[in-house]
């Protein structure tokens, strides 16, 4: 057996043909993975570039945010103390009111349980002892 | 050149060399359908490359051997690897011919996967040990002598049968 013929034989089996339908379903299947690769490598250069932006200095960008809670927090108790006071007026008067209601109430009963007249002490029964020594 | 002429051009033949080396159909579609998502996600692999056919090797030979790292780690796949025997030649009319193409199919699938890759590029694919040592990432030597040893065993086992034909 010659080698240079026993490789031509075998050269000459040729393999089976790829199956024709494989040709759609790889090609959809590799562009949409494409697709999909692509759409997430869109949102990660959308975070990179923030990253970009904010961290060449990231201690100016934490101070400038603390500082704005800060102000932000200083605006809502200050908003708050003012409603307080806006308050307080009002409910003083009320108050004040109710209270000076009590008080003449108060003085009007007093001044009616002087005028009534104190009834006479009603006579006392003779006791059965007193009887007996009479 | 987009994905369709690429698949046009060469699936055929990275369909052949990934069924000679999985021997099984379904592993063969997965690998090709991982090539061309490579190149589907890289369109400009194949830029100004003169032997697009030695780089989409180089691919699926690659492929096919973390494919294999996979299954041998999952469930010892080398134990089992290839104890079905699939045609991976095309069918004949010639009863002679069948035989032999169906002998020379167990005889590739009882010798090593490096010395069939091998064997498959400079027989099927006509290439030169020098583009085959390239798209294998092994020397010239190596790839010469893996051919070597590959053809031996094949010519042994398949000596008998070869004789009667001719």
């Amino acid at each position: 057996m010659n080698a240079d013929d026993f490789e031509k034989e075998l050269k000459g089996h040729s393999f089976r043909k790829v199956p024709e339908h494989w040709r759609a379903q790889i090609l959809r299947n590799a562009s949409a993975a494409a697709e999909t690769e692509r759409s997430s490598s869109d949102r990660s250069g959308g975070l990179s570039r923030l990253r970009e932006l904010f961290w060449p200095n990231p201690a100016a960008w934490g101070t400038l945010a603390a500082g704005w809670i800060m102000i932000v927090c200083f605006r809502f108790a200050t908003s708050d103390a003012s409603a307080s006071k806006n308050m307080a007026p009002d409910t003083y008067a009320k108050l004040r009111s109710a209270i000076e209601q009590k008080r003449e109430l108060y003085a009007e009963l007093n001044e009616s349980t002087a005028q009534i007249p104190a009834e006479p002490p009603k006579p006392r029964s003779q006791r059965r002892s007193e009887i007996r020594c009479a | 050149m987009d994905l369709e002429d690429l698949y046009d051009h060469h699936a055929q033949a990275l369909f052949a060399f990934l069924l000679n080396l999985t021997r099984n159909e379904e592993d063969t579609k997965d690998l090709l359908q991982e090539v061309f998502i490579k190149l589907a996600r890289q369109p400009a692999a194949l830029e100004g490359m003169r032997e697009p056919r030695a780089y989409l090797l180089r691919l699926a030979h690659n492929s096919a051997i973390d494919f294999f790292r996979r299954r041998a780690a999952r469930e010892k796949y080398h134990e089992q690897f290839g104890a079905d025997c699939p045609e991976i030649f095309e069918s004949s009319a010639d009863a002679d011919e069948l035989a032999f193409r169906q002998a020379l199919s167990w005889a590739l699938r009882d010798i090593p996967i490096e010395q069939r890759a091998v064997v498959h590029l400079k027989l099927w694919d006509g290439l030169t040990f020098e583009n085959i040592a390239q798209i294998l990432n092994i020397s010239i030597n190596t790839a010469g002598s893996r051919y070597r040893y590959a053809l031996d065993k094949l010519r042994e086992r398949l000596r008998p049968l070869y004789d009667e034909i001719k």
